[in-house]
């Protein structure tokens, strides 16, 4: 089997350093201390990178993806709830804005990004470029 | 009719980890009923289970998530004491999951309910 590395160590790193530019940091419109995970988890594989962000709440018309100079921003909002003449008891859930930026590694695709929001997780599935993905070579014998 | 006996081997039990987390809620009260909402990302509508025994309202959801062969498996649970449950109609709960939002209506008995009087003038 060949092993096939991949710069995933600069991929989290650029994603950090977007986080800072972005400001609000992840979470929905509430600046997470740095020590809390991510909501986003990303778990790369041979083929490529799947996102995994969960949103519960979220109608899937309100995530919006974008790419662009090889940044993939998620954004989505989940709106603060309103019911009138009420008294609310207990507020753990969050609401607002939601965003997430990476920077693509250099051996992904920006062009091969696909997206599926089910029961409030949003999985994004970024495959490789063809020419970097891991492939046996075959040994002629002469 | 064959009597050809089919073996019947068990499955090879597929690695699953379990981890349990407590859903954030929100919880809203009006004259008619009480509003519960929890967060269960990932769970099915068939996942879902809600109880109301004796004042506690119990919620446990199931996610699963397959990665290379093992599968993850998230168990949501809460349990909440309502107080005064003598004041809602627990068999008329109505419970609905959507988008991974798990939102029930607990209404209050009629004599529950806040009633408006109103004031004649003679």
């Amino acid at each position: 089997m060949l092993v096939h590395s991949h710069p995933f160590a600069d991929f989290l790193r650029l994603d950090r350093d977007l986080d800072r530019f972005f400001g609000r940091g992840f979470g929905f419109g509430r600046a997470l201390p740095a020590s809390l995970e991510s909501p986003v988890a990303v778990v790369p594989d041979n083929d490529g990178v799947s996102l995994r962000a969960e949103l519960p709440g979220v109608d899937p018309a309100a995530i919006t993806l974008t790419v662009e100079d090889r940044v993939l921003t998620i954004s989505a909002e989940r709106p603060a709830p309103t019911r009138e003449n009420s008294r609310t008891r207990l507020q753990e859930r969050r609401s607002g804005t939601f965003t997430y930026a990476v920077r693509l590694a250099d051996d992904l695709d920006a062009e091969s990004i696909s997206a599926r929001a089910e029961h409030g997780v949003l999985t994004v599935r970024i495959a490789k470029r063809a020419e970097v993905k891991p492939r046996q070579i075959e040994v002629k014998v002469s | 009719m064959s009597d050809t006996q089919i073996p019947v081997t068990s499955p090879t039990p597929e690695p699953e980890r379990v981890f349990r987390r407590t859903p954030e809620l929100e919880i809203v009260e009006d004259d008619q009923a009480l509003y519960v909402a929890a967060d269960l990302p990932g769970v099915a509508p068939g996942d879902v289970e809600v109880s109301l025994n004796d004042g506690v309202l119990a919620l446990r959801g199931r996610a699963r998530q397959g990665s290379n062969g093992s599968t993850i498996v998230t168990e949501f649970v809460r349990q909440l004491t309502l107080r005064d449950p003598a004041r809602y109609a627990g068999e008329q709960i109505d419970a609905v999951l959507r988008h991974g939002v798990l939102e029930l209506r607990i209404p209050k008995h009629e004599r529950a309910k806040r009633r408006q009087i109103p004031v004649t003038v003679n």
